[in-house]
């Protein structure tokens, strides 16, 4: 059977995922692209007897490499094996998008062109002459619609037919003045019967741009001697007329002039008189002075949304744990074995499961945000304040989506095409507290804030975390990263209506990302912080306290032996020696031994906090393990101002392993993962301190 | 003049570009292009962000590119 490898070319939103699962395959393959951590996505389907390969390239406003995206296609485009270029068009704007084509044109490829969104263009009244501008730019154009999967059997003959069909020669016009030089150096080439693999007009044009390699091989030839008084007359002649001898600059100019030309000569739109549907939502939402507190609303009421509606199905989860625990207990006796399964494992997982549903919300409504269109709004509204504080307006979605997880906010950076913004933003992603540290808050929160508050303690501490990353911001951008900004250019798209199955996928990634991380990293760290905190046994106070338990006078006093014994045997464990070793560096802050060790386990994943304080406070006061009884455990052992300090340094210091790799990669060595984790962890003590200071004051 | 001079709702001409080449081929990649009108259709609160219309395209602007952006506005 025959292949056909298609790049599939596009500008962003122009519909060209949407466009790959409507044409429908049997076969996704995704990894990344060479080199670099931008999603490669690879379509593989058969259709009247032939193999299609589709790679999809990242979206492409151009192909300058002004951005990692631009620099991939840029490279695929040249330098990959592939037979057509399908360059996805979004109808309803054609000129910006035959920007791009007019480059695609000039890679002299085969290429056929979806003009995709032709519903919603034809919806506006818009009017394209598909078969004028075929005739144009010399490459088949096809009207289709990805999301009403029209055009779409059209798409995939035409395909076929242009793959069997000889090379089309690219029909790239140019003004009068470069088509009377190309036209000069053709006819000097026809004199001579110059031999050469490409067609004499591409050789012009590329000996007119001044291509290095065309230059090598005419250099060699005898037509050199010729060609170069023509040559050199024909770009004297263009400078003039252009009025500079930058030949780039000329050459976009061109480009840009028939990008014009063919809307011109293939497009009619209606005057629009009406608002648009995005017109009048971006009326209030984009309102110079509503604009920002329905913002702040809208994150507000997600914040309220992942507490209150998340608590209900946290009550049923909490409950199944602690079942499931006390059923393994039964089932399994009361030995080392059940121990570590019940206590160590089921207890470490059932206290990250239980955190499931916040977080399913709190994606569910930044997918919702994204998908929508509404984040580049946000961005618009927020670059002023933002670019005070040396950051970029699109620094906002990384830094929003480090609300969810740092993991995907430290790729998300990636949009920032200046490195230096881009570090800014990678460095204080993780003063946005991630899902993962929302069970400590919650925890904390519930221990020892009232039901009413909750929320907006909660929102408080979001807020906070926000502001000492702007602080930290500016503090980077006056000392480590001075220089240049990078200039704000941004599309707003137009609103559409979230798509169900994508947000599904985001979030249900997430979720799946999240038990995966309870169903391997944590499991692991519970179980060792299970063998630290009960190794090595202590066989003397073990009999000792046994001998006191049996001769007690009254149960009360067997139960609190009970429970000394088993602070004393913790207080020996390996856990306990090295959180007393590390105490002293966290005994300004208020922390005691157990604090300090639940952070330092934190440092593999935060959800391991919460684990840990549950083994350490629940084990030493023999109670189970759900989660009401560790809230009133921590409230009764943890004094106010400590457990102040205890958040803030939450929020302040280094996020879990897994970002903490993620970071390094995307900031370019693991040196920088050193100066983040000096950075933060500075910055959490002095901030707990303060704090705990502070609060000891006042209360 | 440039776009950081326009009033919301104002409709002018680029009559030039006075920025380096990649960001000139940015701002064309974007449909910014010498010789297109547009309307300035909102800017923040502080006049620190602009939004134009160009070609059915939204487009954000910070002030400092704006600045470079030289137009003539459209006699209405």
């Amino acid at each position: 059977m025959q292949e056909i490898r298609i790049a599939l070319v596009g500008q962003p939103n122009v519909g060209k995922s949407m466009l790959t699962n409507s044409i429908g395959h049997t076969r996704l393959k995704v990894g990344n692209f060479s080199g670099v951590t931008v999603e490669k996505k690879e379509i593989g389907f058969e259709h009247k007897g032939y193999k299609f390969i589709v790679t999809d390239l990242p979206g492409a406003y151009s192909l300058n490499n002004y951005t990692i995206e631009e620099k991939v296609t840029n490279r695929f485009l040249n330098s990959d094996e592939y037979d057509i270029i399908l360059n996805v068009i979004d109808t309803t704007n054609m000129e910006r998008n035959l920007y791009l084509t007019t480059e695609l044109l000039e890679l002299n490829q085969k290429m056929v062109i979806a003009l995709n969104m032709i519903d919603e263009a034809e919806k506006e009244g818009v009017c394209i002459d598909s078969e004028q501008l075929s005739a144009i730019l010399g490459k088949p154009c096809i009207k289709t619609s990805a999301s009403q999967n029209t055009g779409i059997e059209e798409l995939l003959t035409e395909l076929i037919d242009t793959f069997e069909r000889g090379k089309y020669v690219s029909k790239l016009k140019f003004s009068d003045v470069i088509e009377e030089e190309i036209l000069n150096l053709i006819t000097l080439f026809e004199e001579k019967n110059f031999k050469t693999k490409m067609g004499y007009r591409e050789l012009a044009i590329k000996l007119l741009k001044e291509d290095e390699e065309t230059f090598k091989q005419v250099h060699d030839n005898p037509i050199w001697v010729e060609l170069q008084p023509v040559l050199s007359e024909a770009l004297e002649h263009i400078y003039l007329h252009y009025n500079t001898k930058d030949v780039d600059e000329i050459f976009n100019d061109e480009r840009v002039a028939f990008a014009k030309g063919a809307v011109t000569e293939t497009f009619t739109c209606p005057l629009r008189i009406k608002k648009t549907l995005t017109q009048r939502i971006d009326d209030v939402m984009m309102h110079k002075i509503f604009g920002l507190p329905i913002f702040l609303f809208l994150m507000w009421g997600l914040f309220q949304l992942t507490f209150e509606a998340g608590n209900i199905p946290m009550e049923y989860i909490d409950m199944f744990f602690a079942k499931l625990i006390e059923g393994t207990k039964n089932l399994l006796g009361n030995g080392e074995f059940a121990s570590v399964i019940a206590d160590g494992a089921l207890a470490g997982v059932g206290a990250v499961v239980l955190f499931l549903p916040n977080i399913v919300i709190l994606f569910f409504g930044i997918a919702l945000l994204e998908t929508t269109g509404y984040m580049s709004r946000v961005a618009f509204l927020l670059d002023g304040f933002f670019h005070k504080f040396g950051l970029h307006g699109k620094s906002f979605i990384p830094l929003v989506t480090g609300f969810g997880c740092s993991v995907p906010a430290y790729m998300a950076a990636r949009t920032l095409k200046n490195r230096k913004d881009r570090l800014i933003t990678l460095f204080i992603i993780g003063f946005m507290s991630c899902g993962a540290r929302l069970p400590i808050y919650v925890l904390f929160i519930g221990a020892f804030f009232s039901q009413e508050n909750a929320g907006n303690i909660l929102f408080l501490i979001y807020i906070a975390g926000a502001l000492i990353g702007l602080f930290a911001a500016k503090v980077l951008k006056m000392t480590a990263f001075k220089g240049e900004d990078e200039p704000f250019v941004m599309e707003i798209p137009k609103y559409r209506m979230p798509s169900l199955k994508l947000i599904w996928h985001t979030v249900s990634t997430q979720a799946w990302m999240y038990l995966k991380k309870a169903g391997t990293f944590i499991l692991a760290a519970s179980i060792l912080i299970w063998f630290a905190s009960n190794y090595p046994k202590n066989e003397q106070l073990q009999t000792q306290f046994e001998h006191k338990i049996e001769t007690a006078a009254t149960p009360e006093q067997a139960q609190q032996y009970r429970a000394q014994l088993q602070a004393q045997n913790l207080e020996h464990s390996y856990l306990g020696i090295i959180g007393k070793a590390t105490e002293p560096i966290f005994a300004p802050l208020g922390f005691d031994w157990k604090m300090t060790v639940a952070l330092e386990m934190g440092l593999a994943a935060k959800e391991v906090v919460v684990s840990s304080l549950g083994i350490l406070y629940g084990l030493s006061d023999g109670v189970d393990e759900n989660s009401q009884s560790l809230i009133e455990t921590i409230r009764a052992n943890i004094p106010f101002a400590s457990a102040v300090a205890f958040i803030l340094f939450v929020m302040t210091y280094l996020p879990c392993l897994a970002a903490s790799m993620v970071f390094a990669k995307e900031a370019g060595g693991w040196r920088y993962l050193g100066y983040l984790f000096v950075f933060t962890t500075t910055t959490a003590w002095v901030l707990s301190f303060v704090a705990y200071n502070i609060t000891l004051g006042l209360t | 003049m440039t776009i950081a001079d326009l009033k919301v709702d104002e409709k002018a001409e680029i009559v030039g570009i006075d920025a380096g080449k990649e960001f000139k081929r940015r701002l064309n990649s974007f449909g910014i292009v010498k010789g297109t009108e547009f309307v300035l259709k909102a800017k923040t609160l502080t006049a620190n962000t602009f939004e134009i219309e160009v070609n059915r395209n939204m487009i954000a602007l910070r002030r400092g590119e704006a600045q470079k952006i030289k137009v003539s506005p459209c006699k209405r």
